[in-house]
């Protein structure tokens, strides 16, 4: 897995591509995230639209990574969730927990709408 | 369940081939007559179970590898997954809720709590000579459990 950051902003975009899984440095993203938090980066879009496979190990990269910027009152935001993955967020009851948009414009826009 | 045919498919997964084995799941599942998003579904929990195999400390580390066997009915898809290695911790994993802390997460360990709840039914036999039985449930085409 890689992560391509980008700023619009306050907001830092997180492009992801490749495998989220195991042996795939999804593990990785937390400590992105929490390294964002420390320059007092809090508010962030995860790009998904160019992941390939992304497994438990990559839902609880994610996972973790939205409570840590949330604790340091920011938020996550998902953008281009590809179908496979709605389909885990929606049977996994997270679709509460992720918002997610369809284009990484949207969930930036949203972020300053809650302004 | 109905009475109906049942077919089995026994496949030998490798992590280099894991990704093709997953679209074979979803390909096979479509064929059973589900839509995408309930192959989706199969194709996650058995992957996950697979994905365990290869990475939960298995026997042969340099050359880990799982046995996927495939029931297929019409009025459900069974998915047993076995590997030798470590044993799962499998009863004791509590189950996913969006109520609890998902920094317990942030290095694993919802790869159980998450088949489960993509599952019908789920079970784990430990046997003997390190080997790990997966047993994964989907019931099709509005077929309920006994006793539903």
């Amino acid at each position: 897995m890689r992560i391509n950051e980008s700023t619009e902003g306050d907001v830092t975009i997180l492009t992801l591509s490749g495998k989220m899984m195991h042996g795939n440095e999804s593990s990785e993203l937390h400590p992105y995230v929490k390294n964002l938090i420390e320059k007092d980066r809090i508010k962030v879009v995860v790009d998904m639209g160019k992941v390939k496979w992304f497994s438990s190990t990559g839902l609880g990269a994610l996972l973790a990574s939205a409570t840590s910027l949330r604790n340091a009152g920011g938020d996550l935001k998902i953008a281009r969730p590809t179908r496979k993955i709605q389909s885990v967020f929606f049977m996994m009851e997270l679709t509460s927990v992720f918002e997610s948009f369809e284009s990484v414009d949207e969930a930036v826009e949203s972020f300053q709408e809650s302004d | 369940m109905s009475e109906d045919v049942e077919y089995t498919i026994v496949i030998t997964g490798f992590q280099e081939q894991f990704h093709r084995i997953r679209n074979l799941v979803h390909f096979i599942a479509l064929q059973q007559g589900v839509d995408e998003q309930e192959a989706d579904i199969i194709e996650r929990a058995v992957a996950e179970a697979c994905h365990n195999a290869l990475f939960h400390e298995p026997a042969d580390p340099g050359d880990p590898s799982f046995e996927l066997e495939m029931h297929l009915s019409d009025s459900a898809i069974k998915s047993v997954v076995r590997n030798r290695g470590a044993a799962f911790d499998f009863d004791d994993v509590e189950p996913f809720s969006v109520d609890q802390d998902f920094m317990a997460y942030s290095e694993g360990g919802l790869g159980i709590p998450m088949m489960k709840r993509l599952m019908d039914e789920v079970y784990y036999e430990r046997k003997p000579e390190e080997l790990n039985v997966v047993t994964l449930i989907k019931y099709i085409n509005d077929q309920k459990k006994e006793g539903d």
